[in-house]
Protein backbone atom coordinates (compact mmCIF):
# COMPACT_ATOMS: atom_id res chain seq x y z
CA UNK A 1 0.00 0.00 0.00
CA UNK A 2 1.32 3.05 1.24
CA UNK A 3 4.92 3.77 0.26
CA UNK A 4 6.52 6.60 -1.62
CA UNK A 5 7.65 6.66 -5.15
CA UNK A 6 10.09 8.87 -6.06
CA UNK A 7 11.01 9.02 -9.56
CA UNK A 8 15.32 8.88 -9.57
CA UNK A 9 16.25 10.29 -12.88
CA UNK A 10 19.72 11.75 -12.80
CA UNK A 11 19.61 12.74 -16.08
CA UNK A 12 20.97 16.38 -15.08
CA UNK A 13 23.15 14.67 -13.22
CA UNK A 14 24.52 12.47 -15.90
CA UNK A 15 24.48 15.02 -18.35
CA UNK A 16 26.58 17.69 -16.69
CA UNK A 17 28.55 14.97 -15.08
CA UNK A 18 29.30 13.97 -19.07
CA UNK A 19 30.10 17.11 -20.19
CA UNK A 20 33.19 17.79 -17.77
CA UNK A 21 34.89 15.14 -18.14
CA UNK A 22 33.95 11.33 -19.48
CA UNK A 23 30.98 9.78 -17.75
CA UNK A 24 30.83 7.51 -15.00
CA UNK A 25 30.89 3.99 -17.07
CA UNK A 26 33.34 5.32 -18.22
CA UNK A 27 35.60 7.05 -16.26
CA UNK A 28 38.55 4.97 -15.38
CA UNK A 29 36.32 1.98 -15.94
CA UNK A 30 38.93 -1.02 -17.54
CA UNK A 31 38.92 -1.36 -21.37
CA UNK A 32 37.66 -4.26 -23.23
CA UNK A 33 40.01 -5.43 -26.05
CA UNK A 34 40.19 -2.95 -28.78
CA UNK A 35 36.40 -2.24 -28.50
CA UNK A 36 35.55 1.56 -28.30
CA UNK A 37 32.41 0.59 -26.26
CA UNK A 38 33.00 0.58 -22.67
CA UNK A 39 32.33 -2.60 -20.49
CA UNK A 40 29.03 -3.00 -18.84
CA UNK A 41 28.89 -1.19 -15.56
CA UNK A 42 26.66 -3.01 -12.85
CA UNK A 43 26.04 -1.51 -9.76
CA UNK A 44 24.17 -3.84 -7.02
CA UNK A 45 23.28 -2.50 -3.82
CA UNK A 46 20.53 -3.77 -0.53
CA UNK A 47 19.02 -1.58 1.73
CA UNK A 48 17.91 -1.89 5.00
CA UNK A 49 16.18 0.77 6.75
CA UNK A 50 14.81 0.20 10.15
CA UNK A 51 12.64 2.93 12.15
CA UNK A 52 12.60 2.50 16.15
CA UNK A 53 9.28 0.99 16.96
CA UNK A 54 7.66 1.50 13.01
CA UNK A 55 7.94 0.86 9.73
CA UNK A 56 10.78 -1.15 8.26
CA UNK A 57 11.97 -1.46 4.89
CA UNK A 58 14.35 -3.95 2.50
CA UNK A 59 15.32 -2.97 -0.68
CA UNK A 60 17.44 -4.40 -3.36
CA UNK A 61 18.60 -2.34 -6.60
CA UNK A 62 20.03 -3.23 -9.88
CA UNK A 63 21.57 -0.44 -11.98
CA UNK A 64 23.44 -1.00 -15.49
CA UNK A 65 25.06 1.25 -17.52
CA UNK A 66 27.22 0.97 -20.57
CA UNK A 67 28.42 4.06 -22.95
CA UNK A 68 27.98 2.83 -26.86
CA UNK A 69 31.24 4.86 -28.05
CA UNK A 70 32.14 8.25 -27.64
CA UNK A 71 28.67 9.35 -28.09
CA UNK A 72 25.53 7.26 -26.14
CA UNK A 73 25.23 6.38 -22.78
CA UNK A 74 22.76 3.76 -21.70
CA UNK A 75 21.22 3.04 -17.90
CA UNK A 76 18.46 1.12 -16.78
CA UNK A 77 17.76 0.58 -13.09
CA UNK A 78 15.09 -1.90 -11.16
CA UNK A 79 14.40 -2.14 -7.64
CA UNK A 80 11.89 -4.27 -5.06
CA UNK A 81 10.75 -2.70 -1.87
CA UNK A 82 9.33 -4.66 1.01
CA UNK A 83 7.80 -2.59 3.80
CA UNK A 84 6.17 -3.44 6.92
CA UNK A 85 5.48 -1.81 10.73
CA UNK A 86 3.39 0.45 12.49
CA UNK A 87 2.63 3.96 10.71
CA UNK A 88 1.45 7.25 12.48
CA UNK A 89 -2.48 7.55 11.52
CA UNK A 90 -2.38 10.92 11.75
CA UNK A 91 -4.44 11.21 14.57
CA UNK A 92 -3.42 13.09 18.13
CA UNK A 93 -2.29 11.50 20.74
CA UNK A 94 -5.49 11.01 23.91
CA UNK A 95 -6.28 10.26 27.74
CA UNK A 96 -8.32 7.45 26.31
CA UNK A 97 -8.38 3.99 24.45
CA UNK A 98 -8.91 5.38 20.84
CA UNK A 99 -10.48 2.91 18.20
CA UNK A 100 -9.80 3.02 14.78
CA UNK A 101 -11.44 1.24 11.39
CA UNK A 102 -9.89 0.52 8.46
CA UNK A 103 -11.51 2.64 5.27
CA UNK A 104 -12.77 -0.96 4.35
CA UNK A 105 -14.28 -1.49 7.99
CA UNK A 106 -12.87 -4.62 8.30
CA UNK A 107 -10.04 -4.20 10.57
CA UNK A 108 -10.25 -2.45 13.98
CA UNK A 109 -7.31 -1.57 16.06
CA UNK A 110 -6.93 0.13 19.42
CA UNK A 111 -4.63 2.91 20.60
CA UNK A 112 -3.53 2.67 24.46
CA UNK A 113 -4.12 6.05 26.31
CA UNK A 114 -0.67 8.20 25.64
CA UNK A 115 0.57 6.28 22.80
CA UNK A 116 1.17 7.66 19.33
CA UNK A 117 -1.99 6.50 17.37
CA UNK A 118 0.34 4.25 14.95
CA UNK A 119 -1.91 1.89 12.34
CA UNK A 120 -0.43 -1.65 12.89
CA UNK A 121 -1.50 -3.22 9.44
CA UNK A 122 0.71 -1.06 7.17
CA UNK A 123 2.43 -3.29 4.43
CA UNK A 124 3.49 -2.52 0.79
CA UNK A 125 5.94 -4.04 -2.11
CA UNK A 126 7.03 -1.95 -5.00
CA UNK A 127 8.35 -2.79 -8.22
CA UNK A 128 10.44 0.13 -10.12
CA UNK A 129 12.05 -0.02 -13.25
CA UNK A 130 13.54 3.14 -14.92
CA UNK A 131 15.93 3.43 -18.54
CA UNK A 132 17.96 6.57 -19.78
CA UNK A 133 19.63 7.26 -22.86
CA UNK A 134 21.86 10.14 -23.75
CA UNK A 135 23.12 10.66 -27.07
CA UNK A 136 25.79 13.56 -28.49
CA UNK A 137 24.69 16.08 -30.90
CA UNK A 138 27.97 17.49 -31.99
CA UNK A 139 30.62 18.11 -30.15
CA UNK A 140 29.37 20.10 -27.66
CA UNK A 141 25.66 19.31 -27.09
CA UNK A 142 23.98 15.88 -25.14
CA UNK A 143 20.28 15.10 -25.80
CA UNK A 144 18.59 12.84 -22.98
CA UNK A 145 15.36 11.08 -21.92
CA UNK A 146 14.25 8.26 -20.61
CA UNK A 147 10.79 6.64 -18.65
CA UNK A 148 9.87 5.30 -15.72
CA UNK A 149 7.37 2.96 -14.12
CA UNK A 150 6.71 1.85 -10.64
CA UNK A 151 3.74 -0.31 -8.90
CA UNK A 152 2.51 -0.87 -5.92
CA UNK A 153 -0.96 -2.64 -4.65
CA UNK A 154 -2.46 0.75 -4.47
CA UNK A 155 -0.19 3.22 -6.54
CA UNK A 156 0.89 3.29 -9.90
CA UNK A 157 3.19 5.69 -11.33
CA UNK A 158 4.50 6.70 -14.66
CA UNK A 159 6.99 9.34 -16.03
CA UNK A 160 8.88 10.78 -19.15
CA UNK A 161 11.67 13.00 -19.32
CA UNK A 162 13.91 14.51 -21.93
CA UNK A 163 16.90 17.03 -21.49
CA UNK A 164 19.80 19.47 -23.42
CA UNK A 165 22.82 20.56 -22.15
CA UNK A 166 25.49 22.14 -24.24
CA UNK A 167 29.23 23.27 -23.03
CA UNK A 168 30.27 26.73 -22.84
CA UNK A 169 34.00 28.73 -22.14
CA UNK A 170 36.13 25.81 -23.40
CA UNK A 171 34.38 23.03 -21.70
CA UNK A 172 34.47 25.45 -18.05
CA UNK A 173 30.42 25.89 -18.12
CA UNK A 174 27.68 23.70 -18.65
CA UNK A 175 24.23 24.59 -19.12
CA UNK A 176 21.12 21.95 -18.67
CA UNK A 177 17.56 22.22 -19.10
CA UNK A 178 15.34 19.12 -18.55
CA UNK A 179 11.52 18.55 -18.61
CA UNK A 180 10.00 15.63 -17.25
CA UNK A 181 6.09 14.68 -16.86
CA UNK A 182 4.55 11.86 -14.22
CA UNK A 183 1.08 10.71 -14.09
CA UNK A 184 0.42 8.47 -10.69
CA UNK A 185 -3.09 6.09 -10.05
CA UNK A 186 -4.08 5.93 -6.26
CA UNK A 187 -5.90 3.10 -5.92
CA UNK A 188 -6.35 1.64 -2.26
CA UNK A 189 -8.01 -1.44 -2.06
CA UNK A 190 -11.01 0.04 -0.70
CA UNK A 191 -11.30 2.79 -2.86
CA UNK A 192 -10.14 6.29 -2.10
CA UNK A 193 -12.13 7.30 1.07
CA UNK A 194 -14.16 10.69 0.35
CA UNK A 195 -12.13 14.06 1.65
CA UNK A 196 -13.55 14.96 5.09
CA UNK A 197 -15.81 12.21 5.43
CA UNK A 198 -15.95 10.81 8.85
CA UNK A 199 -14.45 7.92 10.03
CA UNK A 200 -17.60 6.33 12.22
CA UNK A 201 -19.65 7.36 8.37
CA UNK A 202 -17.23 6.38 5.77
CA UNK A 203 -17.61 6.93 2.40
CA UNK A 204 -15.64 5.85 -0.09
CA UNK A 205 -15.06 6.51 -4.14
CA UNK A 206 -12.70 4.95 -7.01
CA UNK A 207 -9.34 5.82 -7.96
CA UNK A 208 -7.80 9.09 -8.36
CA UNK A 209 -4.66 10.68 -10.53
CA UNK A 210 -2.24 13.19 -9.82
CA UNK A 211 -0.34 15.23 -12.85
CA UNK A 212 3.36 16.48 -12.38
CA UNK A 213 5.89 18.50 -14.70
CA UNK A 214 9.07 19.29 -13.41
CA UNK A 215 11.23 21.64 -15.07
CA UNK A 216 15.03 21.76 -14.16
CA UNK A 217 17.72 24.35 -15.02
CA UNK A 218 21.50 23.65 -14.50
CA UNK A 219 24.60 25.36 -14.58
CA UNK A 220 28.25 23.75 -14.08
CA UNK A 221 30.88 25.78 -13.78
CA UNK A 222 34.72 24.41 -13.28
CA UNK A 223 36.01 27.18 -10.99
CA UNK A 224 39.52 25.95 -10.91
CA UNK A 225 41.58 22.86 -11.42
CA UNK A 226 39.98 21.28 -8.21
CA UNK A 227 36.81 22.99 -7.70
CA UNK A 228 33.76 22.24 -9.61
CA UNK A 229 30.32 24.37 -9.08
CA UNK A 230 26.76 23.39 -9.59
CA UNK A 231 23.58 25.20 -9.63
CA UNK A 232 19.72 24.35 -10.83
CA UNK A 233 16.46 25.70 -10.17
CA UNK A 234 13.58 23.63 -10.31
CA UNK A 235 10.19 24.29 -10.73
CA UNK A 236 7.17 21.62 -10.22
CA UNK A 237 3.79 21.55 -10.70
CA UNK A 238 1.14 19.50 -9.62
CA UNK A 239 -2.32 18.89 -10.07
CA UNK A 240 -4.81 16.15 -8.88
CA UNK A 241 -5.41 14.09 -5.90
CA UNK A 242 -2.70 15.15 -3.34
CA UNK A 243 -4.15 13.38 0.13
CA UNK A 244 -2.66 10.75 1.49
CA UNK A 245 -5.83 8.24 1.52
CA UNK A 246 -5.03 6.93 4.94
CA UNK A 247 -4.02 9.83 6.72
CA UNK A 248 -6.72 11.23 9.26
CA UNK A 249 -7.49 14.37 11.48
CA UNK A 250 -9.19 14.07 15.34
CA UNK A 251 -11.77 16.16 15.82
CA UNK A 252 -11.69 17.22 19.34
CA UNK A 253 -14.37 17.90 22.17
CA UNK A 254 -12.08 20.47 23.79
CA UNK A 255 -14.68 20.00 26.79
CA UNK A 256 -13.40 16.67 27.76
CA UNK A 257 -9.93 16.75 25.79
CA UNK A 258 -11.56 13.29 24.00
CA UNK A 259 -11.77 12.91 20.32
CA UNK A 260 -15.38 12.48 18.69
CA UNK A 261 -14.61 11.74 15.66
CA UNK A 262 -11.99 11.45 13.08
CA UNK A 263 -12.32 12.78 9.33
CA UNK A 264 -10.27 11.77 6.64
CA UNK A 265 -7.99 14.58 5.48
CA UNK A 266 -7.71 16.90 2.26
CA UNK A 267 -5.07 18.92 1.02
CA UNK A 268 -4.80 20.96 -1.79
CA UNK A 269 -5.65 19.95 -5.31
CA UNK A 270 -2.61 21.13 -6.69
CA UNK A 271 0.87 22.30 -5.47
CA UNK A 272 3.77 24.72 -7.00
CA UNK A 273 7.18 23.92 -6.16
CA UNK A 274 10.40 25.52 -6.70
CA UNK A 275 13.79 24.63 -5.72
CA UNK A 276 17.13 26.10 -6.02
CA UNK A 277 20.31 23.77 -5.44
CA UNK A 278 23.81 24.38 -5.19
CA UNK A 279 26.61 22.30 -4.92
CA UNK A 280 30.03 22.16 -4.81
CA UNK A 281 32.67 19.80 -5.19
CA UNK A 282 36.44 19.83 -3.97
CA UNK A 283 39.27 18.08 -4.30
CA UNK A 284 41.75 18.53 -1.27
CA UNK A 285 45.39 16.90 -1.44
CA UNK A 286 44.04 12.97 -2.32
CA UNK A 287 40.26 13.71 -0.68
CA UNK A 288 37.66 15.15 -1.61
CA UNK A 289 34.86 17.75 -0.09
CA UNK A 290 31.18 17.36 -1.44
CA UNK A 291 29.00 20.09 0.16
CA UNK A 292 25.27 20.69 -0.70
CA UNK A 293 22.12 23.41 -0.02
CA UNK A 294 19.08 22.66 -1.06
CA UNK A 295 16.25 25.69 -0.21
CA UNK A 296 12.86 24.92 -1.69
CA UNK A 297 9.13 26.86 -1.43
CA UNK A 298 5.68 25.77 -2.58
CA UNK A 299 2.29 27.57 -2.30
CA UNK A 300 1.54 25.28 0.47
CA UNK A 301 3.64 27.47 2.59
CA UNK A 302 6.65 24.56 2.85
CA UNK A 303 9.87 26.19 3.04
CA UNK A 304 13.01 24.00 3.24
CA UNK A 305 16.34 24.06 3.73
CA UNK A 306 18.86 20.98 3.25
CA UNK A 307 22.37 20.71 3.74
CA UNK A 308 24.41 17.84 3.00
CA UNK A 309 27.90 17.33 3.56
CA UNK A 310 30.54 14.31 2.22
CA UNK A 311 34.23 14.24 3.43
CA UNK A 312 35.54 11.48 1.00
CA UNK A 313 38.98 10.14 2.86
CA UNK A 314 40.95 8.72 0.42
CA UNK A 315 42.96 6.49 3.16
CA UNK A 316 45.00 4.35 0.69
CA UNK A 317 44.95 3.52 -3.09
CA UNK A 318 41.70 1.31 -2.93
CA UNK A 319 39.72 2.27 -0.34
CA UNK A 320 38.12 4.93 1.58
CA UNK A 321 36.02 6.36 4.00
CA UNK A 322 33.29 8.55 3.64
CA UNK A 323 31.63 10.54 6.82
CA UNK A 324 28.15 12.02 5.83
CA UNK A 325 25.77 14.46 7.42
CA UNK A 326 22.77 16.05 6.81
CA UNK A 327 20.52 18.79 8.24
CA UNK A 328 16.74 19.50 7.38
CA UNK A 329 14.37 21.76 8.35
CA UNK A 330 10.88 22.57 7.20
CA UNK A 331 8.11 25.23 8.01
CA UNK A 332 4.65 23.35 8.29
CA UNK A 333 2.06 23.70 5.72
CA UNK A 334 -0.33 26.42 6.13
CA UNK A 335 -3.44 23.77 6.54
CA UNK A 336 -1.39 21.68 8.90
CA UNK A 337 -3.11 20.90 12.35
CA UNK A 338 -2.71 18.58 15.19
CA UNK A 339 -6.60 18.27 15.61
CA UNK A 340 -9.92 19.95 15.41
CA UNK A 341 -11.81 21.48 17.52
CA UNK A 342 -15.54 20.01 17.51
CA UNK A 343 -17.21 23.14 17.72
CA UNK A 344 -15.27 25.08 15.19
CA UNK A 345 -16.34 25.22 11.12
CA UNK A 346 -14.89 22.31 9.50
CA UNK A 347 -11.54 23.36 7.19
CA UNK A 348 -11.73 22.87 3.60
CA UNK A 349 -8.37 21.67 3.60
CA UNK A 350 -6.84 19.97 6.44
CA UNK A 351 -3.75 17.30 7.41
CA UNK A 352 -2.38 16.51 9.99
CA UNK A 353 0.50 14.26 8.93
CA UNK A 354 3.32 15.64 10.74
CA UNK A 355 5.38 14.83 7.64
CA UNK A 356 3.63 18.87 6.70
CA UNK A 357 4.29 20.10 10.00
CA UNK A 358 7.66 22.02 11.32
CA UNK A 359 9.91 19.32 11.32
CA UNK A 360 14.11 18.96 11.30
CA UNK A 361 16.20 15.67 10.74
CA UNK A 362 19.64 15.16 10.96
CA UNK A 363 21.50 11.91 9.45
CA UNK A 364 24.59 10.97 10.23
CA UNK A 365 27.05 8.02 9.29
CA UNK A 366 29.72 6.50 7.46
CA UNK A 367 30.10 4.95 4.62
CA UNK A 368 33.27 2.53 3.80
CA UNK A 369 34.40 1.46 0.19
CA UNK A 370 37.46 -0.73 -1.10
CA UNK A 371 38.64 -2.04 -4.58
CA UNK A 372 38.79 -5.89 -4.47
CA UNK A 373 40.36 -4.96 -7.93
CA UNK A 374 40.17 -3.12 -10.96
CA UNK A 375 36.73 -4.73 -11.53
CA UNK A 376 35.28 -5.16 -8.48
CA UNK A 377 34.10 -2.98 -5.45
CA UNK A 378 32.98 -3.42 -2.57
CA UNK A 379 31.09 -0.67 0.10
CA UNK A 380 28.96 -0.42 3.15
CA UNK A 381 27.12 2.41 4.78
CA UNK A 382 25.70 3.21 7.83
CA UNK A 383 23.44 5.85 8.70
CA UNK A 384 21.41 7.34 11.49
CA UNK A 385 18.12 8.98 10.55
CA UNK A 386 16.78 11.53 12.89
CA UNK A 387 13.43 13.20 12.95
CA UNK A 388 11.35 15.44 15.18
CA UNK A 389 8.63 18.34 14.75
CA UNK A 390 5.67 19.66 16.01
CA UNK A 391 4.56 16.93 17.17
CA UNK A 392 5.13 13.76 19.31
CA UNK A 393 4.27 11.69 16.02
CA UNK A 394 7.15 12.77 14.30
CA UNK A 395 10.02 11.74 16.90
CA UNK A 396 11.28 9.07 14.50
CA UNK A 397 15.15 7.31 14.57
CA UNK A 398 15.84 4.92 11.96
CA UNK A 399 19.06 3.33 11.05
CA UNK A 400 19.91 2.92 7.44
CA UNK A 401 22.56 -0.02 6.42
CA UNK A 402 23.25 -0.30 2.69
CA UNK A 403 25.29 -3.08 0.87
CA UNK A 404 26.89 -1.86 -2.52
CA UNK A 405 28.77 -4.28 -5.15
CA UNK A 406 29.91 -3.22 -8.42
CA UNK A 407 31.52 -4.97 -11.03
CA UNK A 408 32.00 -4.13 -14.72
CA UNK A 409 31.87 -7.20 -17.69
CA UNK B 1 10.60 23.62 15.93
CA UNK B 2 8.84 25.48 13.10
CA UNK B 3 9.86 28.67 12.00
CA UNK B 4 10.61 30.93 8.66
CA UNK B 5 13.37 32.60 7.45
CA UNK B 6 13.05 35.75 6.26
CA UNK B 7 12.51 35.56 2.69
CA UNK B 8 15.41 38.46 2.06
CA UNK B 9 18.04 36.29 3.44
CA UNK B 10 17.64 33.37 1.27
CA UNK B 11 17.11 35.42 -1.83
CA UNK B 12 20.29 37.47 -0.64
CA UNK B 13 22.07 33.88 -0.71
CA UNK B 14 20.91 33.04 -3.89
CA UNK B 15 21.67 35.57 -5.61
CA UNK B 16 24.95 35.80 -4.42
CA UNK B 17 25.44 32.46 -6.20
CA UNK B 18 23.74 33.26 -9.17
CA UNK B 19 26.76 36.63 -9.18
CA UNK B 20 29.04 34.18 -8.61
CA UNK B 21 28.21 32.44 -11.63
CA UNK B 22 28.03 35.07 -13.91
CA UNK B 23 31.48 36.20 -13.56
CA UNK B 24 32.35 32.82 -14.40
CA UNK B 25 34.10 34.22 -17.75
CA UNK B 26 37.22 34.22 -16.22
CA UNK B 27 36.79 30.84 -14.22
CA UNK B 28 37.88 27.80 -15.04
CA UNK B 29 40.98 26.11 -16.24
CA UNK B 30 42.87 24.73 -19.95
CA UNK B 31 42.21 21.55 -21.11
CA UNK B 32 45.22 20.36 -20.13
CA UNK B 33 44.44 21.15 -16.56
CA UNK B 34 41.89 18.43 -15.74
CA UNK B 35 43.60 15.54 -13.97
CA UNK B 36 41.76 15.80 -10.70
CA UNK B 37 38.55 17.16 -12.91
CA UNK B 38 38.48 13.92 -14.51
CA UNK B 39 38.82 11.67 -11.60
CA UNK B 40 35.93 9.65 -11.03
CA UNK B 41 35.90 10.87 -7.38
CA UNK B 42 35.15 14.64 -8.73
CA UNK B 43 32.24 13.05 -10.85
CA UNK B 44 28.49 14.93 -9.64
CA UNK B 45 26.93 11.35 -9.96
CA UNK B 46 29.81 9.37 -8.10
CA UNK B 47 27.27 8.43 -5.52
CA UNK B 48 24.41 7.16 -7.60
CA UNK B 49 23.15 4.64 -5.71
CA UNK B 50 23.33 6.58 -2.75
CA UNK B 51 21.90 10.02 -3.68
CA UNK B 52 18.95 7.49 -5.02
CA UNK B 53 18.06 5.46 -1.79
CA UNK B 54 18.64 8.82 0.17
CA UNK B 55 15.76 10.18 -2.24
CA UNK B 56 13.49 7.67 -1.76
CA UNK B 57 14.10 7.52 2.22
CA UNK B 58 13.49 11.24 2.74
CA UNK B 59 10.69 11.96 0.10
CA UNK B 60 8.64 9.54 2.26
CA UNK B 61 9.56 10.77 5.46
CA UNK B 62 9.86 15.05 4.57
CA UNK B 63 7.93 17.22 2.47
CA UNK B 64 10.66 18.56 0.09
CA UNK B 65 11.93 16.21 -3.28
CA UNK B 66 14.00 17.18 -5.63
CA UNK B 67 16.33 20.16 -6.67
CA UNK B 68 19.24 17.92 -7.36
CA UNK B 69 17.14 15.81 -9.89
CA UNK B 70 13.71 16.04 -10.97
CA UNK B 71 10.62 15.65 -7.90
CA UNK B 72 8.68 13.93 -9.59
CA UNK B 73 5.50 12.34 -8.54
CA UNK B 74 4.45 9.95 -5.94
CA UNK B 75 2.32 9.55 -3.61
CA UNK B 76 4.47 10.24 -0.20
CA UNK B 77 2.18 7.67 2.38
CA UNK B 78 3.18 6.05 5.21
Amino acid sequence: MQLKHKRILDVIALSSLSLLNASHVSAETPATNGDKDSPWKIDTAILYYDEQDRVNAVEPVINISKAFGEDSIFSARLSFDTLSGPSHNGASVSNEVQTFTSPSGEETYEVAPGDIPLDPNFEDQRTAASFQLEHKLGRLSTFGYGAAFSTETDYQSASLNGSLARDFNQRNTSLSAGISFTQDTISPREGVPVALSRMSNLESNGDEKKTTLDLLLGATQVISRNTLMQFNYGFGQSDGYHNDPYKIVSIIDRSTDSPEDYIFENRPDSRTKHSFYWRTKHQLNDDMIDASWRFMSDDWGVDSHTLDLRYRWNFSANSYLEPHFRYYTQSAANFYREDISSTEVLPQVVSADYRLGGLEATTAGIKWATKLDKQHEFNIRVELYEQSGDTAAADLSALITQLGYTFYF
Amino acid sequence: MHYKRPFAITWSLLLFFMLSLTACSSLGVKPWEREILAKPDMALDENHMDTAYDDHIYFSKEASSGGRVFSGGGCGCN
